[in-house]
């Protein structure tokens, strides 16, 4: 009867405190919600693209920022969150007057363009070039790959397609890049049938210019190839956001298998294409490497004052077989 | 440390014990409420800075308008006041951006607030470089630079804006997580204030038992002894209060009653003994009596001797003393067999016969008895041995030794319903006073002189009583002395 008592009068203390570390950890909760962490860093890195090709961008994005991370340094996809949509010269120009440490840049040959990089460098900013160079400027590095060999990809492909060695090739064109990257590429295409054929009298390539200035432009320029009379034997986009443009028009036209198509890149949507055979091959950078070459570049001239001026990208064609297995390990 | 508290609440009195147990759950409801109203006026006040960062945004936007306007009024007037103004506005905004981040982070927001400074100290460095170029009248380098300045200025606004929206956004769900978290801080509260108020309520449950469980033992304890059980166990004192000393009391209290009634019952039992022993003693004394009387009249030796005696008279042809002893042996059969039981009036009158035969031959012939009985009552049952006695105290007490001639007249007759039996003498007669004494029981005691068989008056009149259930009336009278007595019995017929 005693014992009970008392453990009864032991239970009420641990009943209390029970309540105040309730009420203590309820206090904490409250109070410590809006820290929300953040790390900071050495240096801040600006990374500007050209609109379009979004999960391109964000896949070189994402790995950029990895690198950088290691490095104690922030690439930021400058603009991104502006309430208004700045051209890429303008976010070039806002970066330098910023005072970013560094910055990353799609380049072409506009004048503006290498106006803009010298300034940069003249004001202390490192600039490195992506994807496309701005060899008139005196940009720290070019991190991409060679024009011509992606060009000579394409060529293969289409060799493969065209087991006959005849046929119709149509090539899809950015009307808004003007720098030669596009034109190198057709030239490398033409340069590869014509050596394995011998001349291109039994192999057509044409052109098909894709207007991307106004918004969704492109995707309606190319349903109109699929809308018209004749349609080429193969397609080649040179671009992700065309290749997923045509892939779509081609299911929903029913012209699966009677296009044979060539992309671009190798996002899921894309992989899945190939796997299903609905694009033949699809050529790709690494979006992975291309972002780290370009944070390490900066990085390195910062550190060292010294960098190379090229940094080469790796390309590589995805068959469906290797989709399947890709898709397989995702 | 519990064992301590423990001790220290057992010497506390009850008053103090209670005020405790009610200032401690008091205090307990107080703490709580007060750490809780701390948590939500802490959490009001962070609602109360939640836009903050937009306000502060909504400023800098104000100041930057304010530099971008005195430097246009500058430009168009070049007039102090104007200078005045955008040194003021220059100043203010340069205030307002050194408050920004500074620090390369990976939160968006803080991010922007670094770029928002960078352009801000490259503009005021290009709207400085405008002043010095109005200054120095360079119209065309003031022109171009300040169509820069205005595109600088534009593309601020728009990280501003956009900065803020993000703000906003950010704002809007801080806000919103507050609010659920204060909507949780009313339901926390509730729920720990119910935990509070269960805890207190079993802290007063227990305590307040800790006060009444010796109270009920003492009430049950109470009870027992007032149901007569005086054989429990002590009630263990458990602590110094009211309580305790009520119940160290009551432990005395029962111990004293315990040994009082030892003690009482250990004298009663010495008493009874001794009072055993005096009865004991009573009773042999009787029984040694009663032997003795018993051996020294045994009535059936007597009368067999009587009649032997009576045999022999006979055989020697002496009739009279044949006669007497026969008489003689018939008074004392009456006496052996009649003692405890009634006998008929017939019997009765017989014996008295006997009786004053036996006298005549001893007082050779002094008694003249006469009878006037009525033959039918003859039969009428009375009780044994009532007329002999009655006819003994009037030889006894009224003939003995008178000088004239003795008579005794008994009478059996009926009257009025009831049966009269009148035993009247000539002797020597009683006195008023004499009278009522007999009656009354208070004449003399018994009289157990030799003479007599041992029966008096008031046995007679006790038996008669008895017999008939008080209906029997006994009366004497006498006109004085000399005058003679008559006794009169009335019985009622059957």
């Amino acid at each position: 009867m005693k014992n009970k008592k008392n453990g009864a009068f032991i239970f009420l203390p641990f009943l209390f405190l029970a309540a105040f570390l309730l009420l203590y950890w309820f206090g904490n909760r409250v109070g410590g919600g809006e820290a929300g962490g953040y790390s900071t860093y050495n240096r801040h890195y600006a990374m500007i693209t050209g609109s379009g090709d979004e999960d391109f961008w964000a896949e070189v994005y994402e790995s950029a920022l990895e690198e950088g991370k290691k490095r104690g340094v922030y690439v930021e996809r400058f603009g991104e969150n502006l309430a208004v949509d700045y051209d890429r010269t303008e976010l070039l120009d806002m970066a330098i007057r910023a005072s970013v440490d560094g910055i990353i840049v799609t380049g072409d040959d506009e004048e503006e363009t290498v106006e803009l990089i010298d300034e940069a460098v003249d004001a202390g900013i490192p600039v490195v070039t992506i994807l496309s160079d701005c060899i008139e400027s005196r940009r720290q590095c070019f991190v991409g790959s060679n024009n011509y060999n992606i060009g000579q990809e394409y060529g293969r492909q289409i060799l493969k397609m065209l087991p006959e060695g005849a046929g119709q090739v149509l090539v899809l064109l950015d009307e808004n890049r003007t720098d030669s990257s596009q034109n190198l590429i057709l030239l490398a295409i033409r340069e590869t049938l014509e050596e394995a054929l011998g001349s291109l009298d039994a192999v057509t390539v044409d052109t098909y210019a894709i207007d991307g200035s106004r918004d969704f432009s492109a995707e309606e320029s190319i349903r109109d190839i699929f809308l018209g009379e004749e349609l080429p034997d193969v397609l080649v986009c040179l671009n992700a956001v065309h290749t997923r443009c045509a892939y779509s028009a081609a299911v929903d036209y029913n012209k699966v298998g009677t296009v044979q198509m060539i992309g671009y890149y190798d996002s899921d949507t894309i992989l899945d294409a190939v796997s299903k055979n609905i694009i033949q091959a699809t050529v790709a950078l690494d979006t992975a490497q291309m972002g780290e070459l370009s944070v390490k570049a900066l990085d390195e001239y910062v550190e060292t004052g010294y960098t190379n001026g090229y940094m080469a990208v790796d390309i590589h064609v995805i068959t469906p077989d290797e989709a399947e297995e890709l898709m397989e390990q995702l | 440390m519990r064992n301590r508290i423990l001790e220290k609440w057992k010497t506390m009195s009850l008053q103090q014990k209670l005020t405790t147990i009610f200032v401690l759950a008091g205090v307990m409801i107080l703490a709580v409420n007060l750490y809780m109203s701390a948590i939500i006026n802490g959490m009001t006040g962070r609602v109360d800075e939640v836009y903050m960062s937009n306000v502060r945004m909504n400023e800098l936007s104000a100041a930057l308008d304010q530099v971008q306007s005195s430097t246009e009024d500058y430009l168009n007037t070049k007039s102090s006041e104007a200078m005045e103004e955008y040194y003021r506005s220059e100043q203010e905004f340069r205030r307002q951006i050194d408050g920004l981040n500074t620090q390369v982070t990976d939160d968006v927001l803080l991010l922007t607030e670094k770029n928002i400074r960078g352009l801000s100290e490259n503009y005021l460095s290009l709207v400085d470089d405008i002043i010095q170029a109005k200054r120095g009248r360079n119209v065309e380098r003031y022109g171009s630079l300040y169509e820069v300045a205005c595109v600088l200025y534009e593309e601020i606004h728009t990280f501003i804006y956009s900065l803020n929206n993000e703000q906003f956004k950010n704002n809007s769900e801080t806000y919103q997580i507050l609010m659920n978290s204060l909507r949780y801080t009313e339901i926390v509260t509730l729920g720990v204030l119910l935990v509070l108020i269960l805890g207190n309520i079993s802290l007063i449950v227990v305590s307040t038992r800790m006060v009444t469980k010796p109270l009920h033992r003492l009430a049950e304890s109470a009870d027992e002894v007032a149901r007569g059980n005086f054989n429990i166990d002590k009630i263990p004192v458990q602590s110094m209060d009211e309580v305790g000393v009520v119940t160290g009391a009551f432990n005395q209290m029962v111990e004293s009653i315990r040994n009082y009634i030892d003690q009482l019952t250990e004298t009663m039992e010495r008493e009874n003994q001794l009072k055993e022993r005096e009865l004991m003693m009573q009773s042999h004394l009787k029984d040694a009596q009663l032997k003795y009387l018993q051996a020294q009249i045994n009535p059936h030796f007597l009368f067999n001797t009587l009649n032997a005696g009576a045999q022999l008279a006979m055989m020697e042809d002496a009739g009279r003393t044949g006669e007497f002893l026969e008489n003689v042996a018939g008074f004392f059969r009456y006496n052996v067999r009649k003692h405890d039981q009634d006998a008929s009036l017939e019997e009765e009158i017989h014996l008295v016969d006997n009786y004053v035969y036996i006298l005549n031959v001893r007082f050779a012939g002094e008694i003249h008895f006469t009878k006037d009985v009525d033959e039918s009552l003859l039969d009428v049952r009375v009780p044994s041995m009532i007329l002999q006695p009655l006819v003994e105290n009037a030889v006894n007490y009224g003939i003995r030794g008178l000088d004239r001639e003795g008579r005794i007249e008994l009478s059996v007759y009926q009257k009025d319903g009831r049966i009269c039996i009148c035993i009247w003498d000539n002797g020597a007669g009683m006195d008023q006073e004499r009278i009522c004494q007999v009656l009354a029981g208070e004449a003399g005691g018994e009289d157990l002189s030799s003479d007599s068989n041992g029966v008096g008056i008031r046995n007679v009149m006790e038996r008669l009583k008895l017999y008939f259930h008080g209906d029997a009336e006994f009366s004497i009278w006498s006109e004085g002395k000399d005058k003679g007595t008559e006794v009169q019995i009335l019985i009622p017929e059957e």
